[in-house]
């Protein structure tokens, strides 16, 4: 097991967060999200950077409190709201790197550099939202780490750059076999790329799920008041008022494609999961 | 260590145009013969102030959460950060002797021992600023550091006032004590500064492990 997190718990006022997660060997694991739901402070739980009021934390098999700095050379790490110094020019990252990793890649950094159009002599805080967002990707996939941990890493960048950089840590994945955490939400990223999703809302994981499984089996069915006291709800896992009647969101699309199929039914999208997840009520 | 020491080089020389007329000042105080010793003073003093300015560089637009992720932990930056400052120090320190002793010879006198102690002395209480100002720059953020720093100097100048009145109330002779006793003075000096130098660490260790980023 790469990453672990066993009831992690923080608490913000009355914000609380309780997070179980694990990340294999190899895979690429997405977590998702609303905005606030908690997904920053987990990726900080696990880097360290604040402390868990209470659970474990496991990576590499170690606390994740006390890595050493040798163990953290195997990490690559973007941040969504934090990266180097704006007043570092780009040209001043090499010399730094090299100080920072021992197995840090010169020539594949300034080659990344120069095929994302990265300025070298500019300051990085007059770089675009988009090009600190490739230098920091650039950067985390430079010095051979073993896992990446990456907070919104496709976040300004236009569709072009995102697929450019979404290609990058398919990439990584083939020829590293690292492991890869991420979160965005953009869920186009996170479908063509990870094996498996956690989403979390309000401080709590609500959903794991294999993207597989839940692009193939998960199905939104879009019903009327009517329709819904004939369904069988047996599979519904939430369900949403609309001005037609209501969203039902289900795990066994072929259930119901089989034994209602007049009803109309779209398959399910990270987007929808999320929003039925999140706002739906319980069935 | 080395790549927070190489970034904090590149850091500063964001400021190299200020820490040119530092030296261009120091230069003119040393070579003109208007205070040999303010233009010592000046650039052993300053120097560092340099160096610990690196950490507001570091705190720019939440940068230390993603420094706090490279292979650091807080104690190496603790570390680093009192390094690079003492070496500052050193380094003005050592220049400012070479141009004291230029500037002497220039002008026809003397490089005395005594001069030579006056930088020492000056890299001393660099030593002393640097332990004052790092916890207080850790501990408050570039912002209300320097409301915390006006105090600090507010509280300074009244103990400075206090202790002169009360020495000129008892009628101690403290130039005639501190010639007599000039050797003890500067082995209590640096004794006293790598005290001071040692719980300032030890302060600013405990503050960064507690810090949250």
């Amino acid at each position: 097991m790469t990453l672990s997190l066993e009831h992690v718990t923080k608490h913000y006022g009355t914000f609380e967060l309780d997070c179980s997660l694990t990340l294999k060997k190899g895979q690429v694991t997405g977590l998702i999200g609303a905005n606030g739901a908690g997904k920053s402070t987990t990726f900080k739980l696990i880097l360290g950077l604040i402390r868990p009021d209470g659970g474990n934390i496991r990576v590499f098999g170690k606390d994740g409190g006390t890595l050493t700095p040798e163990e953290k050379e195997d990490i690559g790490v973007v941040l969504s709201d934090s990266g180097f110094s704006g007043y570092l020019k780009g040209k001043d990252l090499p010399p730094i790197m090299k100080g920072f990793y021992r197995n840090f890649d010169r020539d594949r950094y300034l080659s990344l550099c120069e095929k994302f159009n990265l300025p070298q002599e500019k300051s990085i805080k007059e770089f675009s939202t988009g090009m600190k967002a490739k230098l920091k990707v650039i950067a985390a996939l430079s010095h051979g780490a073993k896992l990446l941990i990456l907070d919104e890493p496709t976040a300004g960048l236009d569709v072009i750059a995102r697929d450019e950089l979404l290609d990058l840590l398919r990439d990584y994945m083939e020829k590293e076999n690292g492991s890869i955490l991420i979160s965005s939400h953009i869920s186009g990223d996170l479908e063509g790329l990870c094996d498996d999703l956690y989403l979390i809302d309000n401080g709590k994981i609500v959903l794991h799920e294999d993207t597989d499984v839940l692009l193939d089996d998960y199905a939104v069915l879009k019903v009327t008041a009517e329709q819904l006291k004939r369904l069988d709800g047996s599979y519904f896992m939430k369900k949403k008022k609309e001005s037609f009647g209501y969203c039902c969101l289900t795990n066994r699309r072929q259930f119901y494609k089989e034994n209602y199929p007049d009803l109309v039914m779209e398959k399910g999208t990270i987007d929808e999961v999320i929003t039925l997840m999140v706002r739906g009520e319980a069935v | 260590m080395k790549g927070l020491l190489i970034k904090d080089l590149k850091l500063m020389m964001v400021q190299k145009n200020s820490i040119i007329i530092i030296f261009a000042v120091s230069l003119f105080f040393l070579f003109s013969g208007t205070n040999t010793s303010f233009g010592a003073t000046y650039v052993t003093i300053l120097m560092p102030l340099f160096a610990l300015s690196t950490v507001s560089y570091d705190e720019f637009d939440n940068g230390m959460s993603f420094l706090m992720t490279l292979p650091v932990n807080r104690s190496l930056y603790v570390q680093e950060k009192y390094l690079l400052g003492l070496m500052c120090a050193a380094l003005a320190g050592l220049i400012s002797s070479v141009f004291l002793f230029a500037s002497s010879t220039v002008r026809g006198g003397d490089f005395t021992l005594e001069m030579f102690w006056e930088c020492i002395c000056f890299f001393i209480m660099a030593a002393v600023m640097i332990s004052i100002t790092l916890p207080l720059r850790l501990k408050y953020g570039s912002e209300k550091y320097r409301i915390a720093m006006l105090i600090l100097v507010g509280i300074a100048v009244l103990a400075g006032f206090i202790v002169i009145n009360a020495v000129k109330y008892f009628r101690i002779d403290l130039s005639g004590l501190l010639r007599q006793t000039e050797q003890l003075f500067l082995v209590l000096l640096a004794v006293t500064c790598i005290a001071v130098v040692l719980i300032s660490y030890v302060v600013s260790l405990q503050i960064m492990k507690k810090k949250e980023f």
